[in-house]
């Protein structure tokens, strides 16, 4: 089954004479169907990870193992057939295409999948069939946020990562994006990534990798985690 | 001290460097045609000016078999007229079987009018005989030079001359004398002599100048001069070849450079405004911050100027370069190859050259300010936050819905936002129009110019040689030279002279008059509705552009004034489509019901293989023998600066054509750029970023490309019209063949900008692109 392993990687950035140190000997884990959460303060690196994993950076050391292949190894053209067939992304910022409604953001990732999802039924899970046929203007933020995640299932990735996506969401339109992520999860069986600052969302996770200044500092799986109800932020 | 305003301003152009240069290269262009063409136009027009005043240009010649000291003292007499001198004119023939002819002026006082400049030897000091000033251009070309010998004359008249000084003549700027299209330096040349040198010949001419500024027109001097003088012959300097051949070419140029400059200046204009404004709207986070700090609107708006002013200067520079020494050299160089003036090169300056370079810094300065100043309406907060995200909406093409489901997903996406970008797309089109009519009309200029002679010399004329008679003769005194042709198929004998032509309005032309029989078949006329026309028994037949300059149809009369002034009224018959020559045609049997003047020759128009020419050549009767092949090519050099333009018309239009597409290419790339990362991330390939991206850009293309077919149509109509003289006429015509090669060139650039811009998609950054929003 796909499993994530992240074995000691690091990533530098070099600028000018100083070189930061985004990721230093990253070390974690998730397994195949897991709802994964990454929580750290800004700066720890968190996003640097999900970069790496989403095969949008290479990695300056380390391997990235994903279904037991070293996406670190890929060339720019394996790199984009992995993002094309295996990665779902969602972003804080939604990035929508804004002069396509709702149903053709989501159509125009599915015309790059082998065993897409129909876009209708990307849009009923997210909870927005009715909306389907406006444009990003005339969605709120949480509905964008939804619509760019029925656009990241609609493309059946074996991997959904997520970068934030309640970061611009007031309480109750996040809890309805983490519900739509946490049900794609549970009831979907697709391996999800979170990326959060937010550290009262965390017992919803399986798997809890806390970051700090580029590094895992503590990782654990949760058997019973939290139901989404009952958390408040 | 520069402020870091500017400083930030000097940045954002670094960043910008490109679309800055592409805006930059535009400007000078626009600046740089404009100027460049009236640069070269002024030049030879100040040249040529100041020649004429120097010298003391003569305003009238006035021709009389003898005139008599009081003939000249009458002619000075009147009130107009400011000094007459009188001349002795005529032609020798130099010895040998050249066929060199002098035309020989003599006069008995000091030269006031039309008065030769010395370039080498000395001046005639009035005593001498047998001294002559020669032609510098015929001198050039039998190798001739001071201190030399010429014989003139044949056997036992022969008489030698010595060559005293070399020279240059006002009336002879343009030297194409017996109907010649282009000079033959080694035929025809003049020379000056004194008086006593030429006992046998009597005074001829009087050329004379009227008082500057007197408005007394062509008619009344004429009519007072012929009650003066009875049976004289006058010429106004308005219709003396030289005088008119190079006013004529100097307006024509004019007005095409003018015509197309504005097209171009108009084109280059709006695709800068539009960069210029969008450029500004990029910086309206900027702006906010500025706002934000305190700066006021006036010192933003102020500071922003500042861009235009750095497109201005460099834009100014470089057009100057060009303009000066790219275009108006290249065409003085060719344009100048048959006056003979003082060639003392292009000047450097022009009024013309600070109004286009006025008009680009309104363009640049007033689009940065105006935007800026749109903007700043806008509150500081209002505009640090992201400009929000255009509306997304259904397009009209969409409710056609049987059209809109045919498209597939990607021709969606191009459609909507082909339309959706609204300035984008304007952009692209008056880019694409403008650029593809100039590309048109440059090469339209060239069809159109091969059209007017194929017509000319495929169609109407059925001759295959034309010789050209000193001096009109009759019938029986050219017997030997008919017998001589007697293997040709057809000849006709057209007698021919010069006429100031009044249509009822008033207007004047001075065509030639041609009568020939009606039977000729000589020259095929087509009547304007492609109907052949025959030489009719009542009227004449004009062209088409005589009809205009005369304001005048079929059936209107007209008064024909022979230089001796001898009056024949006429009634138009008909109009024909002859691109070629200022000429009227009569019939034998409509002139001889108009005047009594007997029929004399003066050309031959023979149709014939295998004819002895170089035998004709040398007849002493005969001035001119010219195949249609060098009519053909004659006309070809004659309009040789007309196509040396025309090739500046076409790199031009291309390096526009090019520089547009860049700009809006990279207008494109950098604007969407976001929406390219997401597709990135989305795992899309390069190529296929392309189809939802670049693909636009060539439906901009093709959508513009027959509106720049029908606007360069109608660009080189109104071109051609303005190049429209009394000897020309050149009917717009683009071919086939060049609409192709215009619409691929455009093509072309598309996708070599489509293929530019592809590259870059590999380097997208899509971690940076998407951080956040900046």
């Amino acid at each position: 089954m796909v499993d994530i392993i992240f074995d000691n990687v690091s990533k530098d950035y070099r600028m000018g004479e100083v070189t930061i140190h985004a990721a230093k000997q990253v070390s974690f884990q998730v397994r195949n169907g897991e709802l994964g959460i990454i929580l750290g303060p800004s700066g720890a690196g968190k996003t640097t990870v999900l970069n790496l994993l989403g095969g949008m950076e290479s990695a300056t050391s380390g391997k990235i193992l994903f279904d037991g292949k070293d996406i670190t190894m890929m060339n720019d053209l394996e790199l984009t057939d992995y993002r094309r067939y295996k990665i779902g992304f969602v972003f804080q910022f939604y990035n929508l295409i804004p002069n396509l409604t709702a149903a053709e953001n989501v159509e125009m990732a599915k015309q790059v999948c082998k065993s897409p999802l129909e876009p209708e039924e990307a849009l009923r899970i997210v909870g927005l069939k009715d909306r389907i046929h406006n444009f990003p203007s005339q969605l709120s933020g949480g509905e964008q946020q939804r619509v760019a995640i029925a656009r990241a299932i609609c493309k059946n990735p074996d991997l959904l990562l997520c970068d934030e996506p309640t970061g611009a969401l007031d309480t109750e339109t996040g809890k309805t994006v983490l519900r739509v992520l946490s049900d794609i999860s549970r009831k979907m069986g697709k391996t999800v990534i979170i990326i959060t600052h937010n550290s009262l969302v965390s017992p919803i996770a399986d798997r809890l990798i806390e970051m700090k200044n580029g590094m895992v500092v503590k990782q654990s799986v949760q058997d019973s985690p939290a139901d989404l109800e009952g958390i408040k932020w | 001290m520069v402020t870091m305003l500017q400083k930030k301003i000097f940045r954002d152009i670094g960043e910008n460097r490109w679309s800055f240069i592409a805006i930059v290269c535009i400007c000078s262009l626009g600046i740089a045609l404009f100027s460049g063409i009236n640069l070269y136009v002024s030049t030879v027009e100040n040249v040529v000016a100041d020649y004429y005043e120097q010298a003391n240009l003569a305003d009238y010649w006035i021709y009389k078999a003898e005139i008599s000291d009081s003939d000249l003292d009458n002619i000075r007499s009147l009130d107009e007229i400011e000094e007459a001198q009188r001349r002795k004119v005529t032609d020798i023939s130099l010895t040998g079987a050249s066929g060199s002819v002098l035309h020989i002026h003599a006069v008995d006082e000091t030269a006031k009018i039309n008065v030769p400049e010395l370039l080498d030897g000395s001046k005639l000091d009035g005593s001498e005989t047998n001294a002559l000033l020669l032609d510098s251009r015929f001198a050039d070309a039998h190798e001739l030079s001071v201190g030399d010998m010429i014989t003139a004359g044949e056997k036992e008249n022969q008489t030698q001359w010595l060559i005293k000084g070399i020279v240059r003549d006002v009336e002879y700027v343009y030297y194409a004398p017996e109907g010649l299209t282009i000079p033959d330096y080694h035929k025809y040349g003049f020379a000056y002599t004194n008086a006593s040198s030429l006992p046998d010949v009597a005074f001829n001419e009087i050329i004379l100048t009227v008082h500057e500024g007197s408005n007394v027109s062509q008619e009344d001097i004429s009519s007072k001069v012929r009650k003066t003088l009875e049976g004289t012959n006058i010429l106004s300097r308005h219709h003396q070849t030289s005088y008119r051949k190079v006013a004529d070419a100097m307006t024509g140029i004019k007005q095409i450079g003018l015509l197309f400059s504005v097209a171009f200046f108009l084109t280059a204009a709006l695709v800068t405004w539009i960069t210029v404004s969008r450029m500004m709207e990029n910086q309206r986070q900027h702006l906010g911050t500025l706002r934000s700090l305190g700066y006021s609107k006036k010192e933003i708006a102020g500071r922003y100027a500042l861009f235009g002013v750095l497109i201005t200067i460099p834009g100014m520079i470089f057009g100057w370069v060009i303009a000066r020494y790219l275009i108006a050299e290249s065409l003085y160089s060719i344009g100048i190859t048959y006056y003979t003036i003082d060639a003392t090169g292009v000047a450097s300056f022009t009024p013309h050259f600070f109004v286009s370079a006025l008009c680009v810094a309104a363009v640049t300065c007033g689009a940065a300010m105006l935007s800026c100043r749109k903007s700043l309406k806008l509150t500081p907060a209002a505009l640090m936050r992201p400009k929000p995200p255009a509306h997304g909406h259904r397009i009209l093409l969409e409710r056609i819905t049987p059209f809109w489901q045919r498209l597939s997903f990607s021709g969606k996406i191009v459609t909507r936002n082909l339309f959706r970008n609204k300035a984008r797309m304007l952009m692209g089109l008056v880019g694409i129009i403008g650029s593809t009519s100039l590309i048109l009309c440059g090469f339209g200029l060239m069809n159109s110019i091969n059209g007017m002679l194929d017509k000319a010399f495929d169609e109407t004329v059925q001759y295959n040689v034309e010789i050209k008679l000193r001096t009109p003769l009759t019938m029986e005194q050219l017997s030997d030279i008919y017998e001589s042709l007697h293997s040709a198929q057809n000849i006709d004998a057209t007698m021919a002279f010069s006429v100031y032509l009044y249509g009822e309005g008033g207007n004047v032309q001075s065509p030639y008059m041609v009568v020939m029989d009606e039977g000729q078949k000589s020259l095929s006329f087509m009547d304007t509705n492609g109907n052949t026309a025959h030489l009719p028994e009542d009227g004449v037949l004009i062209t088409p552009r005589m009809a205009d300059a005369l304001g005048v149809d079929v059936g209107d009369k007209l008064t024909a004034e022979r230089l001796d002034g001898i009056v024949i009224p006429l009634r138009v018959a008909n109009i024909v489509d002859f691109p070629v020559g200022n000429e009227i045609y009569m019939g034998k049997t409509a002139f001889s019901k108009v005047s009594d003047l007997p029929f004399l020759i003066r050309t031959l128009l023979i149709n014939g293989q295998g004819l002895d020419l170089n035998k004709l050549k040398s007849d002493p009767r005969i001035s001119l023998v010219e195949t249609k092949d060098e009519m053909r090519s004659n006309m070809l050099i004659v309009l040789e600066a007309l196509q040396s333009f025309q090739v500046i018309l076409i790199v031009f239009s291309g390096l526009l054509a090019f520089a547009v597409m860049m700009v809006l290419g990279r207008m494109n790339y950098y604007e969407r750029i976001r929406e390219l990362a997401t597709l990135k991330v989305l795992g899309f390939h390069r190529n296929e970023m392309k189809r939802l991206v670049l693909r636009e850009n060539i439906w901009i293309t093709i959508f513009g490309l027959p509106f720049g077919y029908l606007i360069g149509t109608l660009l080189l109509r109104a071109i051609l019209d303005q190049a429209t003289t009394p000897d020309l006429e050149i009917l717009p015509l683009i071919t086939a063949f060049s609409i192709v090669v215009g619409f691929a060139f455009m093509l072309a650039f598309t996708m070599l900008v489509n293929y530019i811009m592809g590259r870059k998609f590999k380097g997208i950054d899509m971690v940076a692109s998407l951080k956040s929003i900046e």
